[in-house]
């Protein structure tokens, strides 16, 4: 930490305050806020301003964090239990035993404050330690903090790790090191600034803290820490469980490095299992026991899932093969790789499958399930070499990890507690949600600008001064600037420079840690091997280090950047480092400053998305185009090379005069940037738009401001998953049985990303939804038959029963059935026209959907063919039932739309052809179109030749 | 010089018969990149196979005649097909297929070589949304009409129970359905006979105590209760089957239940397969090798094809079954001849597992025979007091003629509600006397003990043809239903 300050403000001083001694006073200031110095000597409100001090942490809760025993000790010798702490030690100067019965009391109160930790010792799983080790090390910790294995370590597991010291403890490790060699010096680019080498002490956590207890800290650093130096990383549950596990191993035997091993395998039994794809981890085994031959002793008939957990021996290296077989499912996983995945519901399937095995132990994991019927499960293996048999059951074990937190209690005053809380001025910093002392000032000492630094009997003199400061240099600058305090506490020059009010607020939440901006900062090279993307996405360091703040006001849109800073939003999902969100405070005052600071000339106007844009935008993104799928995923799906950010994203994160900038000369806005310029020398590759750079990057922006209603690119790979259907081109269709609908039900998915289902037995189409077309695994896996739903849930349910049918009146009811199925014709672009009679009607409906900004709509056209005027027919367009509670009289919109605001989300009809709209309202309310014929023009209709023809065309939005 | 060489050809000629895939050679056209569940395969005009799959697809197969296998392309014709179980090429012009739902049929109209046109023809059968609800066929009938066999349910039926399962069924050209047979239960394989009769398989399961092969009778009832409650529709003209007896000798059904129809064939599991479906008779007159006029029938869960020959005795048609083709990419569904006397042979096991050899989960074949042709029982056929062998080649008269060499033993089935059937009444058949035929290409066995309405398992591991060669496959299983008169 003080050696960021220091550097940090020695390139500051450099530069911005030139005219002035500004290198010590910028660390003195920033020592001077960081001590929280002002809690106790007052200083005046521009003085307050600048330094603006982050709070100290909030004890509000503090007995749910902390042990007793810890409490205490730390308190007694804040300086010696934690050397990097920040926190003044008032009790300096009181004699021993005062200082210990001060402590203890003060501890005693400090038990008060919340609920008291459990410190029951605690299995914990070492999969959770190992996923914990793997998070610490990769999600942006160590940053911040210390790595605690040197980056090598993370590709061997706990257990190898533990063997290789037993094995170095017996000396019989061959090839282990003997001396270590210095390292060599790192280059370090200009603008590093040092690691701040936060040491996180795994001896001093254990005795600190307990495993839920750190686990519900990192989950929510600023309710503890409500300064957000320590980042929200947004971990889950999960996460933060595996990592507190992993920071408190020491609680455990693995802090001596031993792995208790115990025979066998830990099958867990779970009951009520309905199919292999129902959450597990949600349920509570109902049975746990150990086995060193996995069978199903002791399971019930139907209907469970067994779990087997722990460790293999492996003993030679090379290809081993496993064996599955299983009535029903089954699924081997080595080192959380999956080996052999004989999933499903079946009679006995054998599968086999084959990994790459070094000797040592390695993790294994074995689930099967059961729905009803036969049961059998079997797993063999052959090692290289030998012939396939049954796994000896010595090789089986696994690890079982307790962790015992330090026992102890306090026996002080909680009483006389809260007294010396308030005489040492405690409560001047810190909360303690108590209502007698929050708000109570801290100790009345000499105001801040009247400070002589080197007087005797101040924080900062004697043997043992209350500040614990790291250096000399620190010691002198805070001397320092106290000595010109009053200087400029009266001059007026309260106000720091915007420019460094922005550098101080990255400082403040240790952005420059990972990012850089204007060349200075980023991940130091010590830790940066740290920082890993996702190997398959192929981006290098661009895919791993956080992007490069420079102009990132500028580039960025105003909402944007707020969720970045404010939740963590995250447009790089193939990063591992993640985005911390800072909270609605800091995050507020760090955008303001970026925007303040970046934002200059006037920002252009983006292009209104007309019909002709979209359409060259949408070629322009394919891979006739400049291909943008070649290497940005789009919603989610893979691109064809590199996966970098998405396409669904760009216009709603990007702002038009940076993207513009961009794309005509990338590497001129981002050094570091792989995408290539697509108008070398001002040419096109494309001859769209005369093929005119400007021309294009507006055709570009108007389809990319789509976002996720985008149609879907030419060139996106069919291959996302085995079963996962994806209109590219063409719209394609599958026969399923479909929830609430039927047994036959057309599914039809367009590149527009708006699709359908259509009742094929009752002529009906049913729903519409949009985004996700459809997922087949339910009708294409194993037996399958599954009832299917649509692939998204922003849907449109149209109404039961027919949308045609022959009425006396208007108001009589609506008929249940009557249409007869006669199929579907393919039209030019391969979208159906569903084809059916009405009586002595024949009915042509194709349903198509037309892009726009929010979600494609649904056209819906009818032509219909009689041979005479059938009178009295009817199309029902939507309906609401249970006498129209959720009706209202509709808007007619500029487009002429019927926009029904009362559904959710809201409706809008418009109609386009033929279409004349009345509303029936009786025991329902329906909207209903009277169907009007006119005789066809001769040699109109080609085969479809009927003496008489009408035409319906609308549209649903919604 | 000469005495060592003879030895040698004579070794060389003996003992170990020819491989079943040096005989018929399978060249494997199975895309890597198509999950080519073939559920169904027709030919067009000019031969080029068609074939449907599970996931709803239609494909053209081009240069699938290819010696190598390696230069097919497959093209796809349409998608969104229901589950379809088969597929026909109709002398209309259309492409007919069975969906769940329906029966349809399919045409290109703008020629570009994808079909563009859906045509529903009836789907006057209901779906219960069940998975096990297959339909299979069409099969077009002499008189022009269209038969389908429909499978019955297993578990949940989300939207009810429904008519017709169970059923071969009947549709007219104008779209009309006629039940036609009942108490089906997995009636996976449905195919005319060059004489004109239909004949369907059928899976072993519950009320099906073995897999068989059977005419479908007009108004007869296979052994299955599930459906029969649709025969009290007035579409079903045959009047009620009457309940079912629980355990019963298959062979005594008809003494209860009139309209009950004995097998043709029953393949003995295991040692014949577990789940026959797809069939084709043998019409290339040779070109596909010395069995011509004999159906093969494919196998779901052997990934084999097996041989069946059948022969009318008393009016009812019956006969033998024999191993053929094993060790097949993956369990067959669908088989058919091609023009240029190969059997096209498709697949999956998806759902049921096969043991089939190539891993994908589906397969497309070709089965190519070789030209050789291997010393094999050719048919089995009954006799009033025994059986008839004739082979492909003239056996070895001495070994032939000893009766000693035959094993014969009969066993029959329960008809009952339990899963299969156990193999019971088995016993040992006495063969009294062999008799080898003049031109020594058969060999008739008199046999004391024929039972009617028993398999009768043959096995003859010791014989040879006159130059030494072992019998390619050494054994058969006859279902006696009906026993000849004397001669």
């Amino acid at each position: 930490m003080r050696l960021l300050i220091w550097s940090c403000w020695l390139l500051i001083g450099g530069s911005l305050f030139a005219q002035e001694p500004a290198a010590p006073r910028g660390i003195g200031e920033r020592l001077l806020a960081l001590r929280g110095c002002t809690s106790c000597h007052a200083a005046p409100p521009e003085v307050l301003r600048r330094l603006d001090p982050p709070p100290a942490p909030d004890l509000r809760n503090v007995a749910a964090r902390l042990t007793p025993s810890y409490l205490e000790a730390y308190l007694t010798a804040p300086a010696q239990v934690h050397p990097t702490g920040r926190m003044p030690d008032l009790l300096a100067g009181l004699g021993e035993e005062e200082r210990t019965a001060a402590a203890r009391s003060l501890s005693a109160y400090l038990l008060t404050r919340g609920e008291p930790l459990d410190l029951a010792p605690r299995p914990i799983d070492l999969a959770a330690v190992e996923r914990g080790r793997e998070l610490f090390h990769s999600v942006g910790c160590v940053a911040c903090h210390r790595p605690q294995v040197e980056p090598w370590e993370l590709e061997w597991s706990l257990a190898d790790l533990a063997d290789q010291a037993e094995a170095e403890m017996e000396g019989s490790a061959p090839d282990s090191m003997e001396e270590e060699e210095p390292e060599p010096p790192l280059y370090l680019p200009p603008g590093t600034l040092p690691h701040p080498d936060l040491v996180l002490e795994p001896q001093r956590l254990a005795r600190a803290t307990t495993v839920p207890a750190l686990a519900a800290f990192l989950r929510e650093p600023r309710a503890a820490r409500p300064s957000g130096r320590m980042p929200d990383l947004g971990l889950s549950p999960e996460e933060a469980w595996e990592i507190a596990a992993y920071l408190l191993r020491d609680q455990s035997p693995l802090g001596q490095g031993r792995l208790p091993l115990e025979k066998g395998l830990v099958r867990e039994l779970f009951q009520g299992l309905l199919s292999e794809s129902d959450d597990w981890d949600a349920l509570v085994a109902a049975d746990r026991r150990v086995q060193s031959e996995l069978n199903l002793e002791e399971t019930p008939e139907d209907e469970f899932g067994l779990r087997w957990k722990g460790l293999i021996e492996i003993e030679s290296e090379g290809e081993h093969r496993f064996r599955l077989v299983s009535d029903d499912g089954s699924h081997l996983w080595i080192d959380g790789r999956e080996v052999i995945d004989d999933g499903g519901e079946h009679a006995p399937v054998t599968r086999e499958g084959g990994i790459e095995l070094e000797p040592g132990l390695h993790t294994i994991e074995v689930t099967f399930y059961e729905h009803h019927g036969g049961q059998l499960f079997e797993l063999s293996w052959a090692p290289p070499g030998e012939p396939l048999g049954p796994i000896p059951p010595e090789r089986f074990s696994h690890v079982e990890l307790v962790y015992r937190p330090p026992a102890g209690e306090v026996s002080g005053d909680a009483g006389e507690g809260k007294r010396l809380f308030v005489e040492f001025g405690c409560a001047g910093c810190h909360q303690v949600g108590d209502g007698a002392v929050d708000g109570l000032g801290g100790l009345s000492a000499t105001p801040l600008c009247d400070l002589d630094p080197r007087a005797e009997g101040t924080c900062l003199s004697g043997s043992e001064p209350r500040i614990h400061l790291a250096s000399p240099e620190e010691r002198e600058a805070l001397i320092e600037v106290l000595g010109q305090c009053e200087n400029w506490c009266s001059v007026g020059q309260a106000s720091a420079d915007e420019g460094a009010q922005l550098l101080r607020r990255l400082d403040d939440l240790h952005c420059l840690a990972c990012h850089r901006r204007d060349g200075l900062g980023g991940p130091h090279p010590r830790v940066r091997p740290f920082f890993t993307g996702d190997e398959n996405a192929e981006l290098g360091d661009e895919g791993r280090l956080p992007p490069d703040l420079t102009r990132v006001g500028d580039k960025l849109r105003r909402a944007w950047l707020a969720r970045v800073l404010e939740e963590g939003a995250r447009a790089r999902p193939y990063m591992r480092t993640r985005m911390p969100r800072f909270g609605p405070r800091h995050a507020q005052a760090l955008l303001e400053a970026f925007l303040r600071q970046d934002r200059g000339g006037a920002e252009p106007e983006p292009p209104e998305p007309d019909a002709e844009l979209l359409e060259v935008g949408h070629e322009l993104v394919g891979t006739g185009g400049l291909g943008c799928v070649q290497c940005h995923t789009f919603d989610g799906r893979r691109s064809l090379g590199v996966q970098a950010v998405d396409l669904t994203t760009m216009t709603s994160r990007l702002r038009y005069g940076w993207f513009r900038e961009l794309l005509a000369d990338p590497a001129a806005v981002n050094m570091d940037t792989r995408m290539p310029s697509f108008w070398p020398e001002g040419e096109s590759v494309s001859p769209l738009l005369g093929g005119d750079p400007a021309a294009q990057i507006e055709a570009l922006w108007a389809f990319l401001s789509l976002g996720p209603a985008m149609s879907l690119p030419q060139g996106l790979s069919h291959s996302a998953s085995a079963y996962e259907l994806l209109p590219v081109e063409r719209p394609l269709s599958i026969g399923v049985f479909f929830a609430g609908v039927g047994p036959r039900t057309l599914l039809v998915g367009f590149p527009e990303r708006l699709h359908y289902a259509y009742d094929m037995a009752r002529c009906r189409l049913a729903v519409l939804w949009r985004g996700h077309f459809f997922n087949a695994r339910g009708t294409w896996q194993g037996r399958a038959g599954a009832l299917e739903e649509p692939g998204s849930s922003d849907r449109l349910d149209l109404p039961p029963g027919p949308a045609i049918a022959q009425l006396a009146d208007p108001g009589d009811p609506w008929p249940v059935e009557g249409l007869r199925p006669l199929g579907r014709r393919l039209d030019s672009e391969g979208a159906p026209i569903l084809r059916y009679a009405a009586g002595a009607v024949r009915v042509e409906e194709r349903p198509r959907p037309r892009l726009q900004p929010g979600g494609a709509r649904l056209e819906r056209r009818f032509e219909l063919f009689a041979p005479r005027p059938e009178p009295d027919l009817y199309l029902r367009l939507f309906l609401w039932p249970g006498g129209g509670a959720d009706w209202a009289p509709p808007v007619v919109t500029e487009e002429g739309a019927l926009r029904y605001a009362t559904l959710d989300p809201p409706l809008e009809i418009r109609p386009v052809e033929g279409a004349t709209p009345l509303a029936v309202v009786g025991r329902d309310v329906a909207l209903l179109v009277p169907i009007r014929f006119e005789a066809s023009s001769p040699g109109a209709g080609g085969s479809q030749a009927a003496a008489y023809h009408a035409r319906v065309v609308m549209e649903y939005s919604w | 010089m000469i005495l060592p060489l003879l030895l040698c050809l004579s070794l060389g000629s003996t003992q170990e018969p020819l491989s079943e895939g040096r005989v018929y050679r399978c060249i494997d056209l199975s895309p890597a990149d198509i999950v080519l569940e073939v559920s169904g395969i027709a030919l067009l005009e000019d031969g080029t196979p068609l074939v449907c799959t599970r996931r709803g697809e239609l494909y053209r197969v081009e240069n699938a005649y290819d010696e190598s296998g390696r230069d097919v392309i497959y093209r796809k014709a349409f998608e969104g097909l229901q589950e379809p179980m088969g597929l026909l090429v109709h002398p209309d012009g259309w492409v007919y297929c069975t969906q769940r739902g329906e029966l349809s049929r399919l045409r290109d109209r703008d020629g570009d070589g994808r079909f563009d046109e859906l045509e529903t023809v009836c789907d006057r059968w209901g779906i219960s949304g069940n998975y096990h609800e297959y339909n299979f066929g069409p099969r077009l009938a002499p008189d022009g009409s269209l038969w389908i066999t429909t499978n019955k349910p297993f578990g949940d039926q989300p939207f009810g129970v429904q008519k017709w399962r169970g059923f071969a069924l009947r549709i007219t050209a104008d779209g009309r359905m006629h039940p036609i047979v009942c108490g089906l239960r997995s009636p996976s394989g449905i195919q005319f006979s060059p004489w004109g009769e239909p004949f369907y398989t059928d899976n072993q399961g519950e009320w099906c105590g073995a897999s068989k092969l059977a005419l479908l009778r007009p108004g007869s009832f296979q052994g299955h209760p599930h459906g029969i409650e649709s025969c009290r529709d007035p579409l079903w003209p045959y009047g009620y089957p009457g309940p079912v007896p629980d355990g019963v000798l298959m062979g005594e059904v008809r003494a209860q239940i009139p309209s009950f129809e004995m097998p043709a064939v029953w393949f003995p599991r295991d040692r014949m397969g577990r789940a026959p479906a797809g069939m084709a008779w043998d019409t290339t007159e040779g070109g596909f090798g010395p069995f011509p006029g004999q159906l093969f029938v494919g196998d779901q869960y052997e990934a084999s094809v097996m041989r069946v020959s059948l022969e009318r005795v008393n009016g009812h048609w019956q006969g033998a079954c024999y191993p053929f083709r094993r060790g097949l990419g993956c369990g067959v569904v669908r088989v058919a001849f091609a023009p240029d006397g190969s059997l096209l042979v498709g697949g999956t096991d998806r759902g049921w597992d096969s043991i089939g050899t190539n891993g994908l989960g589906y397969s497309f074949e070709r089965l190519v025979w070789s030209g050789e042709v291997p010393f094999e029982l050719r048919t089995m056929s009954a006799r009033s007091d025994g059986f008839r062998l004739s082979f492909t080649a003239p056996v070895d008269r001495a070994l032939a003629s000893d009766a000693s060499l035959y094993q014969l033993e009969s066993y029959t089935y329960l008809l009952h509600a339990s899963y299969g059937s156990p193999e019971v009444e088995r016993e040992s058949l006495a063969v009294e006397e062999a008799r080898v035929s003049a031109d020594g290409r058969s060999v008739t066995l008199r046999v004391r003990g024929l039972r009617p309405g028993f398999v009768h398992q043959l096995t003859f591991p010791g014989l040879r043809s006159a130059e030494g060669a072992a019998p390619w496959h050494d054994r058969a299983y006859y279902t006696l239903v009906e026993i000849p008169a004397a001669e």
